[in-house]
């Protein structure tokens, strides 16, 4: 599996990788974006991973493209084949009840499943975070059954609470802070997934597995009171 | 440690530094100044670092009070700027230059009229809490800067302590000035860099790779677009013909820049600026060259503008000469202030 980098802008390298399906490049861009930040590039003032790319944005006066692209591959060749860190499995709690399963009802129709069967299914899956993205802490998480495969809002909610768990085409996520959004909202989960006054700042990080299990509103009304 | 008094605060003022970097995995947004060049100077002519926090006023300008005897400047959009006196006498305020302020004195900043930003620093620094290594604002997540939020009436937003370099320009405008003056700046001033033009401006964009393809017909490059009045910090959204791409495809989320230009499936186009989310996955047209973001961050809604492709060459050429139009500056203040007094009486 190899690389290629792309200058996308005077100040921005865009890396892709070449390969067929994007599960199996995960591990190598976590891989190669951990080293990446690591290492600390002079000049490097930002390193962003999208779904199949990562975005590495420079300071031109401080280093030229030819030369960040010599040090991108060749940080490349180090991470091919190297262990992934240690896979961490994290289980969320979230409330599916009427009360934040915001669009249940409305996927009813679209998916032709009973709002348990919605649930049941979201509750199976056994998901892995691609990466995050889109607000501080949100993570795009992979492996939602086809079932529940659902167009996105046509008109996206102007404010979604923060810890909505929602569906959007093949993904499913969580909105770490209230934003607006047009994903279809299942439940919500009481537990912060950003922390602004901490190193890292996000609960989650890309790789991560994520597996959630139910709780009644009572139970969410008592976490959210804990500390 | 001192702290000023916002009187009344603008519509939309907020405390910026350069803004947070390298934190894009988290999600975490760049924020900082939108015209990252006017605060820089701003900075500058006070003596602060150039990553000192200062507030950044769109629209319209806000009235602070400064208890202390303060060092301020000015920059970026063009207002009618006044210092209310402790007697109440109303002066006309220099801006773009270091201005020495008397204790008590209240600083009224109008509504802009050239350009859409004003940067205000302070000798020292806005000393609010950093957070993630910026003092920068956020106001969608809410926080950073002052309580995550745009200034209010009432608020006193914490000073730093000034340091030597604070007090070299200081002492140099104190010596300068003539005694009869209620503010004390130099003759000088640093020029204006704003574009405007009551036709179109031309705003270059380096094309996205891969490169998108347009319908026949529908290659944007030539048609006029307005800036809309739903723009912010966020970005800038424009109305004109509709732009279709050849593929209609939705792309997987990737990585975003202040300066990215994307396409909504409305086919307008928006320009992303400083609080945009470091990812999206809209098309990508294109990137404005990132020594264009400051003139292009002054632009008012309404502006109307034209696009013209342009290279990574061009815009590492503008990227130099902004640098060194930056360096030619700092050069100028630094011999200013080695430069002999001139005796009070000669004024």
């Amino acid at each position: 599996m190899s690389i290629s980098i792309q200058l996308t802008a005077e100040c921005a390298a865009r890396v892709i990788w070449n390969a067929p399906k994007k599960e199996r490049f995960l591990p190598a861009k976590i891989q190669f974006v951990e080293r990446l930040v690591s290492s600390q590039i002079r000049g490097v003032i930002d390193v962003v991973p999208g779904m199949e790319t990562v975005l590495v944005s420079f300071d031109p006066a401080e280093i030229n493209f030819d030369r960040l692209k010599a040090m991108l591959l060749e940080i490349d060749s180090e991470s091919a084949g190297a262990i992934p860190s240690s896979e961490r499995t994290i289980d969320l709690p979230v409330c599916y009840d009427d009360e934040f399963g915001l669009d249940l009802e409305a996927l009813k129709q679209q998916l032709f499943l009973t709002v348990d069967q919605i649930i049941q299914l979201h509750l199976s899956g056994d998901y892995t975070v691609s990466m995050i993205g889109f607000s501080p802490g949100f993570p795009y998480l992979s492996g939602l059954t086809k079932e529940l495969h659902a167009s996105r809002k046509a008109t996206p909610r102007t404010y979604v609470p923060a810890g909505s768990v929602g569906i959007g085409g093949s993904q499913t996520g969580i909105y770490s802070i209230a934003s607006p959004g047009g994903w279809n909202i299942l439940g919500r989960t009481p537990i912060s997934l950003f922390w602004p006054d901490r190193f890292p700042p996000t609960l989650l990080k890309p790789g991560d597995r994520v597996r959630f299990f139910r709780i009644s509103v009572d139970e969410f009304h008592t976490w959210t009171s804990q500390p | 440690m001192s702290a000023i008094q916002t009187v009344r605060a603008g519509p939309c003022s907020t405390i910026q530094d350069l803004g947070r970097f390298n934190l894009g995995r988290f999600g975490i947004v760049r924020s900082g100044a939108v015209d990252a060049y006017s605060a820089r100077l701003a900075n500058l002519l006070v003596g602060n670092p150039i990553t000192s926090a200062v507030i950044e006023s769109t629209c319209i300008g806000d009235t602070i009070q400064f208890p202390a005897n303060s060092l301020i400047a000015i920059t970026g959009g063009l207002a009618q700027s006044r210092l209310v006196t402790t007697d109440q006498q109303e002066l006309e305020l220099p801006t773009h230059r270091p201005v020495l302020l008397p204790k008590g004195g209240t600083i009224r900043i109008g509504t802009i009229l050239v350009g859409w930003r004003t940067y205000l620093a302070v000798a020292g620094g806005l000393d609010v809490q950093p957070l993630l290594g910026s003092r920068s604002t956020y106001l969608r997540a809410g926080f950073g800067g002052w309580q995550g939020r745009a200034l209010k009436s009432g608020d006193s937003i914490p000073v730093g302590n000034r340091d030597a370099k604070n007090k070299s320009v200081q002492s140099k405008l104190a010596a300068d000035a003539s005694s009869s003056s209620n503010w004390f700046a130099p003759r000088w001033k640093t020029p204006s860099y704003l574009t405007y033009d009551r036709d179109a401006v031309i705003l270059d964009l380096i094309p996205s790779q891969p490169v998108t393809r347009f319908e026949s017909g529908c290659d944007f490059s030539f048609a006029e677009y307005a800036i809309t009045q739903d723009s912010d910090r966020m970005g800038y959204r424009f109305a004109g013909p509709e732009i279709r791409l050849l593929e209609r495809v939705e792309p997987p989320s990737e990585g975003l820049l202040p300066g990215t230009v994307q396409l909504p499936p409305d086919g307008q186009p928006i320009l992303l600026l400083n609080d945009a989310a470091p990812t999206g996955g809209y098309p990508i047209l294109g990137h404005v060259p990132q020594a264009d973001l400051p003139q292009v961050a002054q632009l008012r809604p309404g502006q109307r503008v034209r696009w013209r492709w342009a290279t990574p060459e061009v815009a590492l050429e503008k990227l130099f000469a902004l640098n060194s139009r930056f360096r030619m500056l700092a050069l100028h203040l630094q011999l200013w202030l080695e430069s002999p007094q001139r005796p009070t009486s000669s004024r």
